[in-house]
């Protein structure tokens, strides 16, 4: 029996992610979409070597070849949510 | 768990990285890449979702992979709306198709990453790569490199004919004209309307939606009279779209007001909203039809649907010299739902009708 092959998409959607990927590769370059793929491992081999989260902003950027030196990095930790207000 | 800071391109983890290093790294990533994009002068509006489609064509997706953002994302009624669709991440689908992309643009068949996907992501993803090797059908052709984004009208309309449904939408939204339609243009789009293929068919009425705000003789008897047509479409999405449109340009006619009446009745939302926004553009309205107005007046009080019952308190005050008067007498039985009846008639609605 023949099967025809089909994308995972509608047309209406792959339409519209085609369009965005288009979009994507005439900013950044086609190069970009030729990078090698880094693995989990490569990646989470980055928290688990003790780099710091600049290193790790300097370690994607290179990936990219993309300077990312003036990206500044902070944690802000989100304030729980104030639930009570004392009253009285 | 954090965001990308464009005024003062940073990076702003909302925990640190060792509550969720692998959110945390592909939080990271994340940052970079829209920094990447607002430093490229992306053309158009960085959205979440572009910028994930970005880290996943750059080979930085694996991270992403195993993290579920988004189960399933609502979407607006009107799928032609892509500015105003945009979805908070990519769901499993999407995301799939990007790492099929990914695979494709590097001509990896069999992508040794693909190992770390899970199955719900792992088998749409293989049927997308298999699509795109066999058939090499994507806007996006990695392999020429060409940039497309900017080229020149006659190629849209070459483009717009080709057989290919996803390639044939994206041309067909960039369709322009100031003049007359040739033959050959007005018989592609009138094909397009008819097309079996609803993605085709709601684009190419968006289309001439458009091109006709600007060159008004592009609505001609042809196009208005297939358009019309559409309208009674049994694809509510379709027919609310149609209806929408005709009444933009302008040409309802006694039979796509009759359809209207009936659209009043219908179980979806949008399609309640064609009907309405039709009868809200005429300045009168037949008596048959102001009852069925009022039917959904009252089914949308009974539902607190505000936004619905503004809309309809806004077009009372176009049609009727007194329309407290007409809301008390259709009130009466259930005078609880007067005050609120009464307050939309003195308050403009804030805003349009939004339909999720």
């Amino acid at each position: 029996m023949f099967f025809k092959t089909k994308p995972n998409l509608p047309d209406a959607e792959k339409a519209r992610i085609d369009y965005h990927i288009q979009q994507i590769a005439e900013c950044i370059g086609f190069d970009r979409f030729r990078l090698p793929v880094l693995n989990r491992d490569t990646l989470l081999g980055l928290f688990f070597s003790q780099k710091t989260p600049t290193e790790m902003i300097q370690f994607v950027g290179d990936h990219l070849n993309h300077d990312a030196s003036g990206i500044q990095f902070r944690v802000v930790p989100q304030q729980a949510a104030n639930c009570g207000s004392g009253g009285g | 768990m954090g965001k990308y800071d464009v005024e003062n391109r940073s990076i702003v983890l909302d925990a640190e990285l060792d509550s969720d290093p692998s959110l945390g790294l592909a939080t990271l990533v994340n940052g970079v890449v829209n920094d990447l994009l607002y430093q490229n002068r992306f053309a158009g509006p960085v959205t979440p979702e572009v910028a994930e489609l970005a880290v996943v064509g750059t080979g930085l997706g694996t991270l992403r992979n195993g993290i579920g953002l988004v189960g399933k994302v609502g979407s607006h009624w009107d799928s032609t709306r892509w500015e105003i669709a945009a979805r908070p991440f990519l769901d499993f689908q999407t995301l799939a198709y990007a790492n099929a992309i990914a695979a494709w643009a590097r001509d990896d068949r069999t992508p040794a990453w693909v190992s770390e996907m899970h199955g719900e992501l792992k088998r749409p993803m293989q049927n997308s790569l298999k699509f795109l090797f066999k058939t090499n059908d994507s806007f996006f052709q990695p392999t020429k490199q060409k940039t497309l984004l900017g080229q020149p009208q006659d190629q849209w309309w070459e483009l717009a004919a080709i057989d290919s449904a996803s390639q044939k939408v994206i041309a067909i939204r960039h369709l322009q004209t100031n003049q007359d339609l040739s033959e050959k243009q007005q018989t592609l789009l009138l094909e397009h309307l008819d097309s079996p293929n609803r993605a085709i068919v709601l684009h190419a009425i968006a289309t001439v939606e458009r091109m006709a705000m600007d060159y008004r003789p592009i609505a001609n008897e042809a196009i208005v009279g297939r358009l019309r047509i559409l309208a009674d479409h049994r694809d509510d999405e379709i027919s609310a779209k149609a209806m929408c449109t005709v009444t933009r340009l302008k040409k309802l006619d006694e039979n796509t007001i009759d359809i209207a009446s009936n659209m009043l009745e219908s179980q979806y939302r949008h399609v309640i909203y064609a009907g309405a926004y039709a009868f809200s553009s005429l300045d009168s309205i037949p008596d048959h039809v102001l009852k069925l107005v009022d039917r959904a007046f009252v089914r949308a009080l009974q539902a607190c649907d505000y936004e619905f019952v503004g809309m309809f308190a806004l077009a009372y005050k176009r049609w009727l010299d007194d329309p407290e008067a007409h809301l008390q007498d259709l009130l009466q039985d259930s005078p609880e739902y007067l005050p609120v009846a009464l307050d939309a008639l003195n308050h403009e609605p804030d805003q349009v009708v939004s339909i999720g």
